[in-house]
């Protein structure tokens, strides 16, 4: 899906453009998948700016100063938000 | 006439038929027989352009540059000769 | 023509022919003509002794050699004519016994007539022969033959303009069926009679030869045979004919005036060419008057595309444009199926095996999932990426076009000043490098071919290029199509600076010619490509499964060894040593771990980082790679690899055909600087930008 401009209320981290702020709001999946996104600090709650994303290939997001890569699939299942005058992470 | 088409040579690259057809105002009948004439004094090389054995498992395309069509190759003879 | 018999200086059976006729003719009051039939191979020559000569046939051998001899006999208006036909040659060079009993019969017998046939069809070639023939002691006719099939070819031919051309009688025929015969043997008949005007006119030798010719001649006149014009002799001696030489030198001219003529033809070793093309221009002359030429569709349409495609700056574009096609299909097709292949098959078969081994030791579970799956696995699915290029060259090579894109891409080189360079087999490197090496045979001068040799490994080779295709999607996205085209260019502007410096500084300027002929274009056979791509596909998958799972392997060893963490094994130490370099590039110890390995096969650079960077259960490499390196490195770290020292087997190749391990490590150690150069120059550009 490509990466629209417009953040709605619920919406998947898949489909947020560069350089936008987003709040996690609730991340879907197995046990092991919540405990090994948790390791890299995807917590409902937490803050990111989305680095890249083409569409197509890994999504770079920056999550407490940090830079992580994911896979699309994994950023689909990540729900995400953001609110009027966004804070930053 | 052959003098002509070795300095064109000598100059060195690559040169097609058309473009020596053209420049030496000849039929390319005739440019085909003086090339054979050419190899045949020594001035000129037909190349192999077939696969050498070095290319085992060669991933290009096959291995010749001209496909179907002819390589010469300007030996030292005909680099000689093309400097008075 | 009264007969006479003349007294022969050889007792062989050629003279017997015609004497026995001579003196049965003297005999019973009759006149009689000799007529030998002369022509190149595949004119129609034995047509035309059939037809005259019917039962009247003898075969036997030419005395002395083996080369077979047919004689006969035909009568006309009361005259019997004795027909020799003479070998078939293209020329009257020493080179053949053929050539040799051709020109000493000519000679030495002095036939009343020569008919030299010509195939209409290919005059000019056919025409090199009379040019040779008219100079002789004998006169001339010239059967115009397969004037049908010339006719077919829409190719004219006006005998009447060409007879006042050459000086000597021209008769169209058609043998084949018949048509022209009567009006040969008459015409024979006239000339045979002198009742025919009959002036040739001669080729000539270039002008600047002419005193030399003229000096020769001197020298020798008093001294050729009798039998001999002399004329004839001097210029047989300034060609370089090794028989006329030899009955010169060893019979008939006294020791210091064979020195003299020797020292001239020393002087003159080339003189050969100047006789040659005498005879070209003579020729050339004659069809200019007398053929008109038409031009066939498909060559034109051939003619057509060339126009574009072999123009120095349309033809590079349309040649950057199919490049630019070639990678976007691989992209859009190949990238994703490559994609696919990972998440399935690769991470598939990795969970698949982690699940089976669960009880197995550790090491073994790293052995097959790490190192297998993970690394050689990997490469494996690289199989989509790699189809479609080499389907993609193997297109271009059945349609015609990869002659035009080799021609034009040297064309080029001219263009931007490059002048005399040959960059012929670095073609072939587009596939692989070996045969670009190995290729450099064809080019005669051992300097040159050095140089095509050190410049080889700038080829960007299908291998290097699946690199790109992989990495570059993942950092530029749909830009990724500009960067892959960006870095080939770059290598070839590389490609061609080095060239030009290594041609100036150390080889001093040797250069290869080539000719090339450009084949007519013509429709693809889907089959002949099909194939092509399986057998590359079948070598590739081959080569995975064999060198690049064994250094799959051996990285993933030597990355686990000795405590089974990756961050404290050997080959981390050992990359780590290495990291104040990589990090002028941006690029960690596993990186640079990557590059090195690509020195077995290019290959191994994605099997090792799929190791290192642990793909097979999880994110895949894609991923791993996005979070490990930023942009800028990214593109460091391609520029690095497309310039990075050769694959082990193309080193192999430089030693093999330079015979040198001086100028192999002199290769090495180019590239090695170049490389690093140009990764650390990308880096710290692209984080400027």
């Amino acid at each position: 899906m490509k990466p629209t401009s417009t953040i709605q209320a619920h919406q998947a981290l898949s489909t947020v453009s560069s350089g936008e702020q987003v709040r996690i709001r609730r991340i879907r999946g197995g046990h092991h998948f919540l405990s090994r996104l948790a390791t890299l600090g995807f917590t409902p709650g937490a803050w990111l700016r989305v680095v890249q994303n083409y569409g197509r290939g890994p999504i770079i997001v920056n999550l407490r100063d940090t830079r992580v890569a994911l896979g699309r699939g994994e950023a689909a299942k990540i729900e995400v938000e953001s609110r009027g005058g966004g804070h930053g992470a | 006439m052959l003098e002509e088409l070795l300095r064109r040579l000598a100059a060195g690259g690559v040169h097609s038929y058309e473009e020596l057809v053209t420049g030496l105002s000849i039929s390319p009948e005739m440019l085909e027989v003086m090339l054979e004439d050419l190899a045949r004094l020594g001035y000129l090389r037909a190349v192999e352009t077939s696969c050498d054995n070095g290319c085992h498992g060669c991933p290009a395309g096959g291995c010749s540059i001209s496909g179907r069509g002819r390589l010469w190759s300007l030996t030292a003879k005909g680099a000689r000769a093309a400097q008075p | 023509m009264a007969p006479e018999v003349r007294a022969s200086q050889q007792t062989d059976g050629q003279a017997a022919v015609a004497n026995n006729s001579r003196a049965a003719a003297v005999l019973s009051g009759e006149v009689t003509f000799t007529v030998a039939l002369a022509g190149q191979p595949n004119v129609g020559k034995s047509t035309v002794f059939n037809l005259l000569t019917g039962l009247s046939q003898h075969v036997g051998n030419w005395p002395g050699k083996t080369v077979e001899q047919k004689t006969g006999i035909y009568r006309h208006n009361g005259t019997t004519i004795n027909l020799v036909d003479l070998p078939g040659t293209y020329s009257l060079t020493a080179n053949s016994a053929e050539e040799v009993i051709a020109r000493e019969y000519i000679i030495r017998q002095r036939p009343d007539v020569v008919v030299a046939v010509v195939n209409a069809a290919t005059i000019e070639r056919s025409l090199y022969l009379v040019a040779e023939l008219l100079p002789l002691p004998t006169q001339v006719v010239v059967g115009l033959n397969m004037i049908d099939v010339a006719a077919d070819e829409g190719l004219e031919i006006e005998a009447p303009v060409l007879e006042a051309a050459l000086g000597v009688p021209v008769v169209p025929m058609t043998a084949s069926r018949n048509q022209g015969v009567r009006e040969l043997v008459e015409t024979v008949d006239r000339l045979a009679r002198s009742e025919i005007d009959y002036r040739p006119h001669l080729p000539e030798i270039r002008d600047d030869h002419r005193q030399v010719l003229a000096q020769l001649l001197d020298l020798v006149a008093e001294y050729v045979p009798p039998v001999y014009p002399a004329d004839w002799v001097a210029l047989k001696l300034l060609e370089g004919d090794a028989e006329i030489t030899a009955m010169m030198r060893d019979g008939s001219l006294p020791a210091d005036r064979w020195d003299q003529v020797h020292d001239i033809l020393m002087a003159h070793e080339d003189a050969v060419l100047a006789v040659a093309s005498g005879r070209y221009d003579w020729v050339g002359r004659m069809t200019r008057a007398a053929v008109t030429r038409p031009r066939p569709g498909q060559i034109t349409l051939t003619e057509r595309l060339d126009r574009w495609a072999t123009h120095p700056l349309w033809g590079l574009l349309i040649l950057a444009g199919v490049l630019g096609v070639a990678f976007g299909l691989t992209f859009t097709i190949g990238t994703p199926l490559q994609s696919w292949l990972d998440s399935y098959l690769v991470g598939g078969l990795a969970d698949l095996a982690a699940r089976g081994l669960a009880g197995a030791p550790a090491w073994l579970q790293g052995l097959v999932v790490d190192a297998a799956i993970g690394g050689a696995g990997l490469v494996v699915t690289f199989l989509p990426i790699l189809a479609i290029f080499f389907a993609t060259l193997a297109f271009l090579e059945d349609v015609g076009y990869m002659a035009r894109a080799a021609y034009v891409m040297d064309r080029f080189m001219h263009l931007i000043g490059l002048h005399g360079k040959s960059f012929m087999p670095l073609f072939l490197g587009f596939g692989c490098n070996v045969p670009a090496v190995v290729g450099s045979r064809i080019i005669d001068s051992r300097r040159a071919r050095l140089l095509t040799i050190l410049l080889a490994p700038l080829v960007p080779c299908a291998a290097r290029m699946t690199i790109i295709v992989f990495i570059a999607p993942i950092f530029f996205g749909g830009a990724a199509a500009l960067v892959a085209w960006g870095l080939i260019s770059l290598n070839l502007v590389v490609l061609a600076v080095v060239g030009l410096l290594i041609n100036r500084w150390v080889l001093k300027g040797e250069r290869a010619a080539f000719i090339m002929e450009l084949p007519l274009y013509h429709r693809p056979n889907l089959r002949t490509i099909a194939i092509q791509v399986w057998h590359n596909g079948a070598e590739f998958l081959k080569k995975a499964g064999t060198l690049i799972l064994v250094m799959s392997i051996v990285v993933w060893a030597l990355s686990t060894l000795p405590y089974g963490q990756i961050e404290t094994s050997y080959l981390a130490q050992a990359g780590r040593a290495l990291e104040p370099l990589g990090a002028l590039m941006g690029l960690d110890w596993r990186m640079l771990v990557a590059m090195l390995a690509s020195f077995v096969a290019k290959e191994n650079a994605i099997a090792t980082l799929g190791i290192l960077l642990g793909s097979a259960q999880g994110a895949g490499l894609d991923v791993a790679l996005a979070g490990a390196l930023t942009a800028p490195a990214a593109l460091a770290f391609l520029v690095a690899e497309m310039l990075f020292i050769p694959c082990a087997a193309t080193v192999g190749a430089i030693r093999q055909e330079t015979r040198s391990w001086r100028w192999t490590a002199f290769s090495l150690g180019l590239l090695l600087l170049l490389s690093l150069g140009g990764g650390i120059a990308a880096f710290q550009l692209a984080r400027w930008l």
